[in-house]
Protein backbone atom coordinates (compact mmCIF):
# COMPACT_ATOMS: atom_id res chain seq x y z
CA UNK A 1 0.00 0.00 0.00
CA UNK A 2 1.07 3.45 -0.73
CA UNK A 3 1.83 6.01 1.44
CA UNK A 4 1.52 9.09 -0.01
CA UNK A 5 -0.65 12.00 1.02
CA UNK A 6 -2.56 11.40 -2.21
CA UNK A 7 -3.15 7.42 -1.74
CA UNK A 8 -4.36 7.76 1.43
CA UNK A 9 -7.27 10.17 0.78
CA UNK A 10 -8.40 8.53 -2.35
CA UNK A 11 -8.53 5.44 0.22
CA UNK A 12 -10.65 7.76 2.66
CA UNK A 13 -13.20 8.55 0.30
CA UNK A 14 -14.05 5.33 -1.17
CA UNK A 15 -14.78 4.21 2.14
CA UNK A 16 -16.72 7.20 2.59
CA UNK A 17 -18.76 6.85 -0.71
CA UNK A 18 -18.94 2.45 0.03
CA UNK A 19 -20.49 3.74 3.89
CA UNK A 20 -23.32 6.48 1.61
CA UNK A 21 -24.32 3.18 0.13
CA UNK A 22 -23.74 0.80 2.64
CA UNK A 23 -25.70 2.54 5.64
CA UNK A 24 -28.40 3.74 3.45
CA UNK A 25 -30.81 2.11 6.40
CA UNK A 26 -29.74 5.00 8.53
CA UNK A 27 -31.40 7.56 6.30
CA UNK A 28 -34.86 4.93 5.99
CA UNK A 29 -34.54 5.14 9.79
CA UNK A 30 -34.41 9.25 9.41
CA UNK A 31 -36.98 9.64 7.75
CA UNK A 32 -38.91 7.11 10.01
CA UNK A 33 -37.92 8.92 12.59
CA UNK A 34 -39.58 12.27 11.50
CA UNK A 35 -42.35 11.14 10.27
CA UNK A 36 -43.09 10.12 14.16
CA UNK A 37 -41.28 13.26 15.35
CA UNK A 38 -43.81 15.05 13.07
CA UNK A 39 -46.71 13.27 14.01
CA UNK A 40 -46.01 13.97 17.31
CA UNK A 41 -45.90 17.77 17.17
CA UNK A 42 -49.39 17.80 15.54
CA UNK A 43 -50.59 17.85 18.81
CA UNK A 44 -49.09 20.98 19.68
CA UNK A 45 -47.70 22.00 23.04
CA UNK A 46 -50.57 24.44 24.89
CA UNK A 47 -53.11 24.77 27.24
CA UNK A 48 -56.78 24.87 27.38
CA UNK A 49 -58.56 27.94 29.48
CA UNK A 50 -61.69 28.61 30.57
CA UNK A 51 -63.22 31.93 31.92
CA UNK A 52 -66.48 32.99 32.07
CA UNK A 53 -68.31 32.87 28.72
CA UNK A 54 -65.08 32.06 26.81
CA UNK A 55 -62.83 29.26 26.57
CA UNK A 56 -59.45 29.53 25.29
CA UNK A 57 -56.73 27.39 23.40
CA UNK A 58 -53.56 28.18 22.99
CA UNK A 59 -51.34 25.64 21.00
CA UNK A 60 -47.65 26.11 20.10
CA UNK A 61 -46.30 24.58 16.70
CA UNK A 62 -42.65 24.13 15.83
CA UNK A 63 -40.43 21.60 14.42
CA UNK A 64 -38.48 21.37 17.72
CA UNK A 65 -39.97 17.74 18.55
CA UNK A 66 -38.52 16.55 14.98
CA UNK A 67 -35.30 18.31 15.81
CA UNK A 68 -35.04 16.34 19.35
CA UNK A 69 -35.99 12.77 17.36
CA UNK A 70 -33.42 13.88 15.07
CA UNK A 71 -31.28 14.04 17.65
CA UNK A 72 -31.71 10.67 19.01
CA UNK A 73 -31.12 9.63 15.59
CA UNK A 74 -28.22 11.32 15.39
CA UNK A 75 -26.79 9.76 18.39
CA UNK A 76 -28.24 6.39 17.70
CA UNK A 77 -26.94 6.33 14.07
CA UNK A 78 -23.16 6.98 15.23
CA UNK A 79 -22.80 4.09 17.97
CA UNK A 80 -24.74 1.77 15.48
CA UNK A 81 -21.74 2.10 12.89
CA UNK A 82 -19.17 1.22 15.50
CA UNK A 83 -20.84 -1.84 16.06
CA UNK A 84 -19.19 -5.16 14.37
CA UNK A 85 -21.07 -5.99 12.04
CA UNK A 86 -20.12 -1.94 10.24
CA UNK A 87 -16.78 -2.44 11.05
CA UNK A 88 -16.56 -5.65 9.15
CA UNK A 89 -17.84 -4.36 5.84
CA UNK A 90 -15.03 -1.58 6.55
CA UNK A 91 -12.42 -4.76 5.24
CA UNK A 92 -13.75 -4.75 2.00
CA UNK A 93 -11.28 -2.33 1.60
CA UNK A 94 -7.20 -1.80 2.04
CA UNK A 95 -7.99 0.43 4.39
CA UNK A 96 -6.27 1.38 8.01
CA UNK A 97 -8.23 2.47 11.34
CA UNK A 98 -7.00 5.79 10.67
CA UNK A 99 -8.88 5.69 7.11
CA UNK A 100 -12.04 4.16 8.66
CA UNK A 101 -12.16 6.89 11.27
CA UNK A 102 -12.28 9.59 8.37
CA UNK A 103 -14.70 8.42 6.31
CA UNK A 104 -16.92 7.36 9.29
CA UNK A 105 -16.57 11.53 10.81
CA UNK A 106 -17.36 12.15 6.72
CA UNK A 107 -20.31 10.20 6.62
CA UNK A 108 -21.09 11.94 10.49
CA UNK A 109 -20.86 14.87 8.79
CA UNK A 110 -23.39 13.93 5.73
CA UNK A 111 -25.62 12.64 8.57
CA UNK A 112 -25.61 15.71 10.42
CA UNK A 113 -26.06 17.95 7.47
CA UNK A 114 -28.86 16.10 6.05
CA UNK A 115 -30.62 15.58 9.45
CA UNK A 116 -30.40 19.45 9.81
CA UNK A 117 -31.66 20.29 7.07
CA UNK A 118 -34.65 18.15 6.95
CA UNK A 119 -35.57 18.65 10.72
CA UNK A 120 -35.65 22.67 9.91
CA UNK A 121 -37.48 22.48 6.94
CA UNK A 122 -40.05 19.73 8.03
CA UNK A 123 -41.15 22.61 10.20
CA UNK A 124 -42.48 24.62 6.98
CA UNK A 125 -44.51 21.10 6.04
CA UNK A 126 -46.22 21.09 9.75
CA UNK A 127 -46.76 25.16 9.48
CA UNK A 128 -48.07 24.71 5.82
CA UNK A 129 -50.30 21.47 6.73
CA UNK A 130 -51.68 23.61 10.03
CA UNK A 131 -52.66 25.86 7.68
CA UNK A 132 -54.71 24.20 5.57
CA UNK A 133 -56.46 22.23 7.26
CA UNK A 134 -57.14 24.85 10.17
CA UNK A 135 -60.76 25.50 11.28
CA UNK A 136 -61.06 29.41 9.91
CA UNK A 137 -64.27 30.11 11.96
CA UNK A 138 -63.06 29.71 15.67
CA UNK A 139 -59.14 29.23 15.12
CA UNK A 140 -56.36 32.10 14.86
CA UNK A 141 -52.97 31.74 13.90
CA UNK A 142 -50.12 33.62 15.47
CA UNK A 143 -46.73 34.06 14.02
CA UNK A 144 -44.83 33.97 11.27
CA UNK A 145 -45.80 31.27 8.73
CA UNK A 146 -42.51 31.35 6.82
CA UNK A 147 -39.32 32.09 8.79
CA UNK A 148 -36.80 34.61 7.41
CA UNK A 149 -34.36 33.08 4.71
CA UNK A 150 -31.23 34.33 7.28
CA UNK A 151 -33.09 32.43 10.05
CA UNK A 152 -33.82 29.35 8.54
CA UNK A 153 -30.20 29.04 7.56
CA UNK A 154 -28.66 29.79 11.08
CA UNK A 155 -31.43 27.09 11.95
CA UNK A 156 -30.37 24.32 9.69
CA UNK A 157 -26.03 25.29 10.18
CA UNK A 158 -26.91 25.55 14.30
CA UNK A 159 -28.76 21.77 13.99
CA UNK A 160 -26.61 20.09 11.95
CA UNK A 161 -23.66 21.44 14.24
CA UNK A 162 -25.67 19.94 17.10
CA UNK A 163 -26.41 16.85 15.45
CA UNK A 164 -22.44 16.51 14.31
CA UNK A 165 -22.27 16.87 18.21
CA UNK A 166 -24.55 14.86 19.26
CA UNK A 167 -22.87 12.20 16.49
CA UNK A 168 -19.23 12.68 17.94
CA UNK A 169 -20.58 11.72 21.72
CA UNK A 170 -22.22 8.98 20.20
CA UNK A 171 -19.15 7.90 18.13
CA UNK A 172 -17.03 7.93 21.18
CA UNK A 173 -19.61 6.04 23.38
CA UNK A 174 -19.79 3.33 20.98
CA UNK A 175 -15.91 3.70 20.69
CA UNK A 176 -15.73 2.28 24.72
CA UNK A 177 -18.50 -0.17 23.99
CA UNK A 178 -16.53 -1.81 21.25
CA UNK A 179 -13.05 -1.68 22.77
CA UNK A 180 -14.04 -4.52 24.98
CA UNK A 181 -17.16 -6.37 26.03
CA UNK A 182 -17.52 -5.60 29.23
CA UNK A 183 -18.17 -2.20 28.49
CA UNK A 184 -21.32 -2.75 27.07
CA UNK A 185 -22.64 -2.94 31.09
CA UNK A 186 -20.07 -0.17 32.36
CA UNK A 187 -20.09 2.71 30.05
CA UNK A 188 -24.40 2.40 29.91
CA UNK A 189 -23.81 2.12 34.05
CA UNK A 190 -21.63 5.09 34.36
CA UNK A 191 -24.06 7.35 32.22
CA UNK A 192 -26.37 6.48 34.04
CA UNK A 193 -24.75 6.93 37.24
CA UNK A 194 -23.37 10.36 35.66
CA UNK A 195 -27.44 10.75 34.65
CA UNK A 196 -28.28 9.86 38.68
CA UNK A 197 -25.87 11.42 40.25
CA UNK A 198 -26.90 13.40 43.63
CA UNK A 199 -30.28 11.56 42.90
CA UNK A 200 -31.16 13.17 40.04
CA UNK A 201 -31.81 16.23 41.62
CA UNK A 202 -29.62 18.96 38.84
CA UNK A 203 -28.30 22.04 40.25
CA UNK A 204 -26.06 24.31 38.11
CA UNK A 205 -23.03 23.02 39.67
CA UNK A 206 -23.84 19.64 38.28
CA UNK A 207 -21.87 18.32 35.33
CA UNK A 208 -24.58 17.64 33.09
CA UNK A 209 -26.19 21.22 33.73
CA UNK A 210 -22.33 22.97 33.16
CA UNK A 211 -21.91 20.52 29.58
CA UNK A 212 -25.33 21.34 28.17
CA UNK A 213 -24.95 24.94 29.50
CA UNK A 214 -21.86 25.65 27.92
CA UNK A 215 -23.52 24.97 24.53
CA UNK A 216 -26.79 25.87 24.71
CA UNK A 217 -26.61 29.65 26.69
CA UNK A 218 -23.76 30.43 23.89
CA UNK A 219 -25.71 33.20 22.07
CA UNK A 220 -22.82 34.25 19.52
CA UNK A 221 -23.35 31.41 16.29
CA UNK A 222 -19.50 31.72 15.36
CA UNK A 223 -18.56 30.96 19.29
CA UNK A 224 -20.92 28.88 19.07
CA UNK A 225 -19.54 26.89 16.21
CA UNK A 226 -16.05 27.00 17.42
CA UNK A 227 -17.16 25.17 21.24
CA UNK A 228 -18.68 22.38 18.89
CA UNK A 229 -15.46 22.11 16.22
CA UNK A 230 -13.22 21.69 19.25
CA UNK A 231 -15.13 19.60 21.48
CA UNK A 232 -16.18 17.38 18.41
CA UNK A 233 -12.04 17.08 17.72
CA UNK A 234 -12.01 16.36 21.48
CA UNK A 235 -14.55 13.69 21.01
CA UNK A 236 -13.08 11.93 17.74
CA UNK A 237 -9.31 12.41 18.32
CA UNK A 238 -10.42 10.33 21.76
CA UNK A 239 -12.51 7.59 19.05
CA UNK A 240 -9.40 7.25 17.04
CA UNK A 241 -6.87 6.51 19.88
CA UNK A 242 -9.73 4.40 21.68
CA UNK A 243 -10.17 2.34 18.15
CA UNK A 244 -6.28 1.94 17.25
CA UNK A 245 -6.16 0.08 20.94
CA UNK A 246 -9.29 -2.17 19.18
CA UNK A 247 -8.32 -6.09 18.80
CA UNK A 248 -7.37 -6.62 15.33
CA UNK A 249 -10.12 -9.13 13.63
CA UNK A 250 -9.55 -12.27 13.67
CA UNK B 1 -51.30 13.61 26.73
CA UNK B 2 -48.35 15.28 29.07
CA UNK B 3 -45.08 16.30 27.59
CA UNK B 4 -43.20 13.76 29.81
CA UNK B 5 -45.42 10.49 28.49
CA UNK B 6 -44.99 12.28 24.63
CA UNK B 7 -41.15 12.09 25.11
CA UNK B 8 -41.08 8.61 26.70
CA UNK B 9 -42.80 7.26 23.86
CA UNK B 10 -41.03 9.33 21.57
CA UNK B 11 -37.93 7.27 22.91
CA UNK B 12 -39.08 4.08 22.93
CA UNK B 13 -40.23 4.71 19.00
CA UNK B 14 -37.19 5.90 18.20
CA UNK B 15 -34.93 3.54 19.45
CA UNK B 16 -37.01 0.95 18.19
CA UNK B 17 -37.19 2.10 14.50
CA UNK B 18 -33.46 3.04 14.66
CA UNK B 19 -32.79 -0.40 15.88
CA UNK B 20 -35.09 -2.18 13.21
CA UNK B 21 -34.82 -0.07 10.45
CA UNK B 22 -31.20 0.53 10.71
CA UNK B 23 -29.60 -2.74 12.56
CA UNK B 24 -27.70 -5.44 9.96
CA UNK B 25 -28.81 -2.86 7.45
CA UNK B 26 -25.61 -2.78 6.43
CA UNK B 27 -25.64 -3.09 2.31
CA UNK B 28 -22.92 -5.19 0.70
CA UNK B 29 -22.77 -5.83 -2.95
CA UNK B 30 -25.66 -6.40 -4.92
CA UNK B 31 -28.17 -5.14 -3.05
CA UNK B 32 -28.05 -1.56 -4.59
CA UNK B 33 -32.14 -1.80 -4.89
CA UNK B 34 -32.25 -0.96 -1.34
CA UNK B 35 -30.18 2.11 -1.67
CA UNK B 36 -32.18 3.42 -4.95
CA UNK B 37 -35.03 2.90 -2.96
CA UNK B 38 -33.82 4.69 -0.16
CA UNK B 39 -32.64 7.47 -2.56
CA UNK B 40 -36.03 7.92 -3.89
CA UNK B 41 -37.43 7.73 -0.45
CA UNK B 42 -35.17 11.15 0.61
CA UNK B 43 -35.50 12.36 -2.25
CA UNK B 44 -39.25 12.49 -2.54
CA UNK B 45 -39.36 13.67 1.47
CA UNK B 46 -36.69 16.39 0.83
CA UNK B 47 -38.97 17.42 -2.45
CA UNK B 48 -42.48 17.65 0.00
CA UNK B 49 -40.46 19.21 2.69
CA UNK B 50 -39.01 22.16 0.11
CA UNK B 51 -42.42 22.63 -1.48
CA UNK B 52 -43.60 23.41 1.89
CA UNK B 53 -41.09 25.84 2.51
CA UNK B 54 -41.76 27.77 -0.65
CA UNK B 55 -45.26 27.47 -0.15
CA UNK B 56 -44.74 29.36 3.06
CA UNK B 57 -43.11 31.77 2.28
CA UNK B 58 -46.25 32.41 -0.87
CA UNK B 59 -49.12 32.03 1.00
CA UNK B 60 -51.11 35.18 2.21
CA UNK B 61 -49.94 35.09 5.45
CA UNK B 62 -52.11 38.65 6.24
CA UNK B 63 -55.34 36.90 6.37
CA UNK B 64 -54.11 33.69 8.20
CA UNK B 65 -52.38 35.82 11.14
CA UNK B 66 -54.55 38.11 13.14
CA UNK B 67 -51.75 39.37 15.63
CA UNK B 68 -48.21 39.34 13.54
CA UNK B 69 -44.69 39.08 15.72
CA UNK B 70 -44.16 42.43 16.21
CA UNK B 71 -47.87 43.02 16.66
CA UNK B 72 -48.82 41.18 19.74
CA UNK B 73 -51.66 42.75 21.59
CA UNK B 74 -50.00 43.76 25.07
CA UNK B 75 -51.49 44.28 28.23
CA UNK B 76 -51.50 47.60 29.30
CA UNK B 77 -51.62 47.91 33.14
CA UNK B 78 -52.77 51.50 32.71
CA UNK B 79 -55.46 51.35 30.30
CA UNK B 80 -57.51 49.00 32.64
CA UNK B 81 -56.43 51.14 35.28
CA UNK B 82 -58.46 53.45 33.14
CA UNK B 83 -61.47 51.41 33.00
CA UNK B 84 -62.14 50.16 36.30
CA UNK B 85 -61.72 54.38 37.35
CA UNK B 86 -63.97 55.70 35.21
CA UNK B 87 -66.57 52.43 36.25
CA UNK B 88 -65.81 53.98 39.51
CA UNK B 89 -66.24 57.35 39.39
CA UNK B 90 -70.08 56.28 37.29
CA UNK B 91 -70.70 54.26 39.99
CA UNK B 92 -70.21 57.63 42.08
CA UNK B 93 -72.61 59.60 39.71
CA UNK B 94 -70.10 61.30 37.00
CA UNK B 95 -72.12 58.71 34.59
CA UNK B 96 -71.31 60.95 31.72
CA UNK B 97 -67.77 60.01 31.86
CA UNK B 98 -68.89 56.22 30.68
CA UNK B 99 -69.14 57.32 27.21
CA UNK B 100 -65.25 57.40 26.89
CA UNK B 101 -64.79 53.80 27.03
CA UNK B 102 -65.40 51.63 24.29
CA UNK B 103 -68.60 50.54 23.86
CA UNK B 104 -69.77 46.89 22.34
CA UNK B 105 -73.26 46.86 22.93
CA UNK B 106 -77.10 48.84 22.43
CA UNK B 107 -80.34 47.94 23.41
CA UNK B 108 -83.21 50.17 22.98
CA UNK B 109 -86.31 48.50 24.21
CA UNK B 110 -90.05 49.43 24.58
CA UNK B 111 -91.77 48.59 27.66
CA UNK B 112 -94.82 50.12 29.74
CA UNK B 113 -94.74 48.51 32.53
CA UNK B 114 -94.31 50.59 36.20
CA UNK B 115 -92.17 47.77 37.64
CA UNK B 116 -89.04 46.04 36.07
CA UNK B 117 -87.07 42.65 37.29
CA UNK B 118 -83.40 42.34 36.55
CA UNK B 119 -82.21 39.76 36.01
CA UNK B 120 -78.82 37.64 34.86
CA UNK B 121 -79.52 34.44 33.38
CA UNK B 122 -77.26 31.02 34.76
CA UNK B 123 -73.98 31.30 33.13
CA UNK B 124 -70.35 31.61 33.96
CA UNK B 125 -69.95 35.15 33.71
CA UNK B 126 -69.79 38.26 35.73
CA UNK B 127 -71.29 41.58 34.77
CA UNK B 128 -72.22 44.88 36.90
CA UNK B 129 -74.59 47.21 36.13
CA UNK B 130 -75.30 50.49 36.55
CA UNK B 131 -78.69 51.71 36.36
CA UNK B 132 -79.81 55.10 35.91
CA UNK B 133 -83.24 56.37 36.67
CA UNK B 134 -83.70 59.30 33.68
CA UNK B 135 -86.73 61.43 32.78
CA UNK B 136 -85.58 61.53 29.27
CA UNK B 137 -87.52 58.05 28.97
CA UNK B 138 -90.64 57.43 28.31
CA UNK B 139 -92.17 53.83 27.41
CA UNK B 140 -88.47 52.55 27.31
CA UNK B 141 -85.36 51.38 28.49
CA UNK B 142 -82.01 51.70 26.99
CA UNK B 143 -78.95 49.40 27.41
CA UNK B 144 -75.59 50.49 26.58
CA UNK B 145 -72.49 47.80 27.33
CA UNK B 146 -69.03 48.53 27.77
CA UNK B 147 -66.14 46.14 27.69
CA UNK B 148 -62.32 46.91 28.42
CA UNK B 149 -59.91 44.79 25.52
CA UNK B 150 -59.96 40.97 25.57
CA UNK B 151 -56.47 40.09 25.13
CA UNK B 152 -55.53 36.13 24.88
CA UNK B 153 -51.95 35.53 24.79
CA UNK B 154 -51.00 38.54 23.15
CA UNK B 155 -53.62 38.09 20.96
CA UNK B 156 -56.38 40.79 20.93
CA UNK B 157 -60.12 39.47 19.87
CA UNK B 158 -62.44 41.97 21.57
CA UNK B 159 -63.47 42.33 18.16
CA UNK B 160 -64.44 38.94 17.95
CA UNK B 161 -66.02 38.24 21.89
CA UNK B 162 -69.54 38.26 21.08
CA UNK B 163 -71.85 40.66 23.20
CA UNK B 164 -74.02 40.17 25.87
CA UNK B 165 -77.74 39.48 25.39
CA UNK B 166 -80.22 41.88 26.54
CA UNK B 167 -83.63 41.34 26.16
CA UNK B 168 -87.45 41.93 27.37
CA UNK B 169 -89.52 38.99 28.55
CA UNK B 170 -92.85 40.53 29.88
CA UNK B 171 -91.53 42.63 33.22
CA UNK B 172 -88.27 40.99 33.35
CA UNK B 173 -85.17 42.44 31.93
CA UNK B 174 -82.81 39.34 31.26
CA UNK B 175 -79.12 39.50 30.66
CA UNK B 176 -77.22 36.54 29.36
CA UNK B 177 -73.86 35.61 27.83
CA UNK B 178 -75.33 33.57 25.12
CA UNK B 179 -73.22 30.38 24.27
CA UNK B 180 -69.59 29.84 25.48
CA UNK B 181 -67.36 31.52 22.40
CA UNK B 182 -64.48 29.49 21.44
CA UNK B 183 -60.89 30.50 20.72
CA UNK B 184 -58.30 28.23 19.12
CA UNK B 185 -54.96 29.97 18.92
CA UNK B 186 -52.55 28.12 16.92
CA UNK B 187 -48.66 30.40 17.78
CA UNK B 188 -45.75 28.83 15.30
CA UNK B 189 -42.90 29.60 17.08
CA UNK B 190 -39.35 29.99 16.15
CA UNK B 191 -37.33 26.24 16.40
CA UNK B 192 -34.92 26.00 19.91
CA UNK B 193 -32.06 26.76 17.99
CA UNK B 194 -32.98 29.82 16.24
CA UNK B 195 -34.39 31.24 19.64
CA UNK B 196 -30.98 30.27 21.19
CA UNK B 197 -29.14 32.92 19.00
CA UNK B 198 -31.87 35.67 17.96
CA UNK B 199 -33.60 35.69 21.83
CA UNK B 200 -36.42 37.87 19.51
CA UNK B 201 -39.56 35.87 20.78
CA UNK B 202 -40.60 36.38 23.88
CA UNK B 203 -42.21 34.14 26.13
CA UNK B 204 -45.47 35.55 26.96
CA UNK B 205 -47.01 32.59 28.73
CA UNK B 206 -50.64 31.57 27.98
CA UNK B 207 -51.91 34.78 30.03
CA UNK B 208 -55.61 35.95 29.18
CA UNK B 209 -57.21 38.91 30.37
CA UNK B 210 -61.09 38.91 29.45
CA UNK B 211 -62.62 42.13 29.37
CA UNK B 212 -64.77 43.06 32.02
CA UNK B 213 -68.64 44.16 31.34
CA UNK B 214 -70.49 46.86 32.07
CA UNK B 215 -74.01 47.70 32.06
CA UNK B 216 -75.66 50.69 31.80
CA UNK B 217 -79.17 50.52 32.22
CA UNK B 218 -81.21 53.28 31.97
CA UNK B 219 -85.07 53.34 32.67
CA UNK B 220 -87.58 56.17 33.09
CA UNK B 221 -87.77 57.67 36.99
CA UNK B 222 -90.67 56.51 37.82
CA UNK B 223 -90.27 52.75 37.08
CA UNK B 224 -89.72 50.31 40.44
CA UNK B 225 -86.78 48.08 39.95
CA UNK B 226 -86.71 44.53 41.33
CA UNK B 227 -83.30 43.25 41.42
CA UNK B 228 -82.43 39.23 41.58
CA UNK B 229 -80.45 38.58 45.18
CA UNK B 230 -76.63 38.35 44.43
CA UNK B 231 -76.47 40.90 40.96
CA UNK B 232 -73.82 43.34 41.02
CA UNK B 233 -75.44 46.47 40.64
CA UNK B 234 -76.08 50.26 41.62
CA UNK B 235 -78.42 52.41 41.48
CA UNK B 236 -76.93 55.61 40.44
CA UNK B 237 -78.44 59.17 40.47
CA UNK B 238 -76.10 61.41 37.88
CA UNK B 239 -74.42 64.16 39.09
Amino acid sequence: MSSSPNHFINIVQKQYKYKLKGYAGSFTALFAAQIIGLLLSLGGVGTFSSSGSINYTVKSYSADMVIIVTLLWAFITAINITTKSYRDSDFSFVSTRVSRNLANIGFLVTTSVIGGITAMLSGSLLKVCLYFFRNSESQYIMGDLALPPAELLLGILITSAYLFLVSALGYLIGNLVQLHKYNMVLVPALIFGVLFINNGNYNESHFIVQSVAFFILETSPLLFLLKILLVTSFLFTASIGLSNRMEVRG
Amino acid sequence: MSMTFQLIILILIVFTAAFLLFKDRVIFRGRFRYVTEVKWMLSCYLFIILVATLVSYVLPQDELSYAQEDGFAQFEGEEYEFFYNIVEEARAGKLELLEELPKTGEWKLDFNGKQLELEKMDGDFHVSIIVEKTNKLQNSIQVIQYSNRTIIDGLDVTEKVEPLHVRLTGARLLVDAGEQQTFDITKFTKEMMIKQFTGKEKQRGSHAFIGAQILHVQIPEDMELIVQEGLDYDVVERK
